[in-house]
């Protein structure tokens, strides 16, 4: 594992170090050894051999010596005469594996276990990284510190930037206690020494190593400081001893590699998705063996935090979390002897994580984060999408909440109408059959399709009117307008002007002020629709009659009407002479009007889309605006309040180049034929859904008949057994008798003479 | 985390007949009718407690349910009877050699429909129905207090019955016919699921990982019944039990008529 170290020229010191040597190993790889002391009562000595691959890290080894080993040279003097030395003490492959064998509780061995690294193919080489993330900012020496403090300061920091105030302030944080054994002990001061080491030589890596470690802290399991002795590939001596019936060769399907196997199938399973409780009985039925062992081994796991440490830390997070906003710093508790890394099968790194490593890196290399590169789109989006998912449902800011109906409870989280305002969503139904809140009127609701997100703000009525002045003063100018407006982009402004109810909502909505709360807000809602068809210059003139029928407050009998009036709708496209549009002009009279407006409408979306810059001329918001009329008054039209824009319209229309006309027309074709599409599929389904029902049922029927006739059988089967019995105790008795028969016979014949 | 019971599962290491559990508790179970009121339960009685509690015992048994007192001396000859059936075996040694068998459950509790099976090692004195059963509830997250315990008895008769049926292999003409019944039952699964035998088990191939398409075979199934659906099922277990009683009864009377003369 570890390498040569003989190219002695090649090893150099760290001036500040703890007496580190930082050697270099070809490629990039650096290797080295810090050697520390710490005084506890007997002096000890830790090598901690280091790589550096990039900007990864890893502990290879922790080498511990203590002062007996040294041949009585005089514990401590010994010892820091050999720091200074450096390069002397180092321990060679061979000694490290005879203390490694003398010593080998107490030795550890950090490395990331082969199968798990090739498992995942994802690290080369074997890294070891603190789930901290950043122990290693600080710099340099602690001068002043004791070795003592220096173990326990180590412990406890946990930030990239923490100064050394933070860290000794850190030194008062309880080192979780450790009850285990004096092997675990020591290996908690080698990592102690370790994370010193570190320490030493990250003082060459900076800032940019930050974020590449940060991202690999993403992958990182954390466990319990106390856990620290948990090595892939080795059987821990505690384990041995909690779990003595895998290694006391006395049962044949006990055996260590048994164990093993145990072990780290249910760590590898909780893995799988680390926030969510292993439990025993979902794991028992995957592994073979005495339920009673397994179950003491994953007691033991638990126990020992090795699984199921995620949940319970997410649940005490949790508990932090809604009483201080503040993220909890990375919880020391598991920091320097948790050191692992593991590539997570499941990118799910817990938001805690995240924040937390936010939160250390905040104040040195922010740039570097990932989450400062994403786009400003997405930055965007997500923060719009918040917003309105939180004004959406409400308190809880989930935003796949569940949307119900203020009026009917229902769900309605595909389609529903919003209220911005009052912040309630009605689904369809209650909407169209006018049951309101109190307080508001139609108008003020908004549709909203799932996977829709609403619009991204909402214009408020003074950007409105600011829109409508601009329109006024600078016509389609768009930049001007956007400039009057201010707060808003020419492309949201063409947007919005679209968008835009116009014409008779606002009279409609001074109708309301007299309380009447008229439902043919719907339609403008439905169709967007601008104003009330005028009779003259259109060719549906005769028709306008019919369209009254189809008044607003009516709605409920919309469709019955739809019905009834179906051909005699005139759709938008009905007098124009070219082929194209009267073959549009009939599929769109194929459907219900609504729908046609909705596909012309989106048609005309779609296109200013592509080409925003044909929306940037008059003659397509005029033409819009026309088509709009033609459609809306084939639901209703307003014959007696003709308005002036209809006029404008109309002369609109004939200035449209004729191309643009047949785009849309197609465009409006294409989408009410997908419309009607839909509905003949949607009826389809139902028939098939039907079916399948009617097949299911006749199938139970006939299962249940099965079974019936199987009862009946087994019935039957019985009496005929317990026949059988009777005829067999008979025979018995029959045999019996003859032989009592026959042993009486001769007696018998004796007697008779 | 010490067992002491390591030192005791020595192979070929012989102690004398005890529930092959940590604790030494028989599971006993009544089923009782007089006057046509029946009286079922199931429950755990400690080997080591003396046989003259049984009598305090079923004394406050009757009094906490309210039955009749003429069902007293009923319960404790029922209790009696099972543990002067274990107290028999007791003179006996029984092997605490790993042996690891299906064990199978297979009922209902109030309204919970419990169908399980897993691989017990039944000669493991230190086993834990108890705590295995209640680690089950909790896993199944299932609220009613009265499963685990059931569970647990469920599994401390079939070992039960197990370690009765090891005592008795070479002299198998003393089985009575149930023991034979419930064993076929058990042989019927030892093939089905090919019994995992320890002996066979090669350690260099073999892994501790169960074959992925039996998974469900050892995944606990849990029904909440509707108060009809138990109803029903208490009919057919009734049923059944009519049965099968008619049948053992039939047994006996030929056993008694016709193996003794």
């Amino acid at each position: 594992m570890a390498s040569p170290r003989q190219e002695k020229d090649k090893k150099r010191r760290r001036p500040g170090g703890e007496g580190g040597v930082i050697e270099e190993v070809g490629t990039g790889i650096e290797e080295g050894v810090v050697d520390c002391r710490i005084d506890e009562g007997k002096v000890q000595a830790f090598k901690i051999r280091l790589t550096r691959k990039g900007d990864a890290f890893s502990i290879l080894k922790l080498e511990k010596e203590t002062a007996d080993e040294n041949g009585g040279d005089g514990g401590a003097n010994n010892l820091a005469s050999k720091r200074d030395e450096g390069l002397a003490k180092q321990v060679t492959p061979n000694m490290a594996k005879e203390i490694q064998e003398r010593d080998g509780e107490t030795e550890k061995e950090i490395s990331e276990p082969a199968n798990k690294r090739t498992k995942h193919g994802k690290n080369s080489m074997p890294q070891i990284v603190s789930e901290s993330g950043g122990y290693g900012g600080q710099e340099g020496n602690y001068p002043g510190m004791k070795e003592d403090s220096l173990l326990h300061g180590a412990f406890a920091t946990h930030s990239n930037t923490t100064s050394q105030k933070d860290c000794v302030g850190g030194a008062g944080k309880p080192v979780p206690s450790v009850s285990v054994s004096e092997g675990a002990k020591a290996f908690q001061d080698g990592v102690a020494s370790a994370v010193l080491g570190t320490g030493t030589m990250q003082q060459a890596n900076t800032a940019e190593n930050i974020a590449s470690r940060e991202s690999l802290v993403q992958e990182i399991y954390p466990i319990p400081s106390h856990a620290g002795w948990f090595v892939w590939n080795k059987i821990h001596s505690l384990e041995r001893r909690s779990l003595s019936e895998f290694f006391d060769q006395k049962a044949v399907s006990k055996t260590p590699k048994i164990y093993k196997e145990y072990r780290d199938f249910i760590i590898n399973k909780y893995r799988e998705n680390p926030h969510r409780p292993l439990k025993f009985t979902e794991v028992r039925r995957m592994l073979i063996g005495d339920v009673n062992s397994l179950q003491r081994v994953f007691d033991f796991l638990e126990h020992w935090g090795l699984i199921n440490h995620q949940v319970l830390q997410d649940s005490e997070t949790k508990a932090a979390g809604a009483a201080s906003p503040v993220p909890v710093p990375m919880v020391v508790d598991s920091l320097p002897s948790g050191i692992r890394v593991v590539p997570s099968p499941v990118p799910s790194p817990s938001k805690t994580q995240s924040s937390v490593v936010l939160d250390a890196s905040d104040g040195s290399v922010g740039a570097l984060r990932s989450n400062s590169l994403a786009s400003h789109k997405s930055v965007y989006t997500s923060a719009s999408r918040h917003s309105v998912s939180d004004d959406a449902s409400g308190a809880s800011n989930k935003p796949e909440a569940e949307i119900l109906c203020h009026i009917c409870k229902g769900e309605c989280s595909k389609q529903r109408f919003y209220h911005r305002r009052v912040g309630i969503s009605l689904c369809v139904g209650c909407f169209k059959n006018g049951k309101l809140p109190v307080g508001t009127t139609v108008g003020e609701f908004v549709r909203i399709e799932a996977g829709v997100r609403a619009p991204t703000k909402e214009w408020s009525s003074k950007e409105n009117l600011l829109l409508l002045e601009a329109l006024l003063s600078y016509g389609d100018n768009w930049n001007q307008v956007a400039q009057h407006v201010r707060s808003r982009t020419g492309i949201e402004c063409v947007k919005q002007f679209i968008q835009l109810p116009f014409g008779d909502q606002f009279i409609s909505e001074s109708h309301d002020t007299n309380g009447v709360v008229t439902n043919h807000a719907v339609v403008l809602e439905e169709a967007k629709a601008v104003s009330a068809a005028s009779s003259d210059g259109i060719s549906m003139s005769s028709r306008v009659k019919k369209g009254e029928a189809v008044l607003p407050s009516a709605m409920p009998t919309m469709e019955a009407s739809e019905l009834t009036e179906r051909h005699d709708f005139v759709t938008p496209f009905a007098d124009s002479t070219h082929p194209l549009f009267s073959q549009v002009a009939m599929l769109a009279a194929m459907v219900a009007p609504r729908v046609a407006a909705a596909a012309a409408e989106a048609a005309i979306g779609a296109i200013a889309e592509v080409e925003p810059a044909l929306i940037f001329k008059n003659e397509l918001v005029s033409f819009l605006v026309f088509i709009r009329t033609l459609l809306c008054c084939a639901e209703k039209a307003q014959a007696q309040e003709p308005s002036s824009i209809s006029n404008d319209n109309t002369d609109g229309n004939s200035k449209l180049p004729l191309a643009f006309q047949a785009r849309v027309a197609v465009a409006t074709a294409l989408g009410v034929a997908a419309a009607n599409a839909n509905l003949l599929a949607d009826q389809e389904e139902l028939e098939i859904d039907n079916l399948v029902a009617s097949i299911i049922d006749t199938q139970m029927k006939k299962l249940q008949s099965k079974l019936e006739h199987f009862e009946e059988l087994e019935m039957l089967l019985e009496k005929e057994r317990i026949e059988v019995d009777r005829i067999r105790q008979q025979v018995y008795a029959d045999q019996l008798r003859y032989a009592e028969g026959d042993a009486t016979y001769p007696k018998l014949t004796s007697h008779e003479p | 985390m010490s067992y002491k019971g390591a030192v005791a599962s020595a192979p070929r290491e012989l102690v004398s007949f005890r529930m092959p559990t940590e604790l030494n508790l028989i599971p006993i179970r009544l089923d009782l009718e007089f006057d046509g009121r029946k009286l079922k339960d199931a429950f755990t009685w400690n080997a080591d407690d003396p046989d003259y509690e049984i009598v305090p015992f079923s004394k406050r048994m009757v009094k906490d349910l309210n039955l009749p007192a003429v069902f007293q001396p009923y319960i404790a000859q029922v209790i009696q009877t099972q543990l002067t059936e274990f107290r028999s075996f007791e003179g006996q040694e029984m092997s605490t050699e790993e042996r690891v068998q299906t064990i199978r459950l297979d009922l209902r509790v109030n309204n919970t429909l419990i169908h399980d099976q897993f691989l017990w090692d039944v000669n493991n004195l230190k086993s834990d129905p108890e705590g295995f059963a209640r680690g089950l509830c909790k896993d199944l997250d299932i609220k009613d207090p009265e499963v685990a315990p059931a569970i647990a008895v469920a599994i401390r008769e079939q070992l039960y019955e197990i370690a009765k049926q090891n005592l008795a292999t070479g002299r198998e003409t003393r089985i009575s016919k149930k023991a034979r019944r419930d064993k076929g039952a058990m042989d019927f699964f030892q093939s089905r699921f090919a019994t995992w035998n320890p002996l066979v088990f090669d350690v260099t191939t073999t892994t501790g990982t169960e074959r992925r398409n039996e998974w469900d075979l050892f995944e606990p199934v849990v029904e909440i019944l509707s108060e009809k659906e138990v109803e029903a099922l208490y009919m057919r277990e009734e049923r059944n039990a009519r049965l099968k009683k008619r049948q053992e009864e039939k047994d006996d009377a030929f056993m008694s008529r016709y193996v003794r003369v």
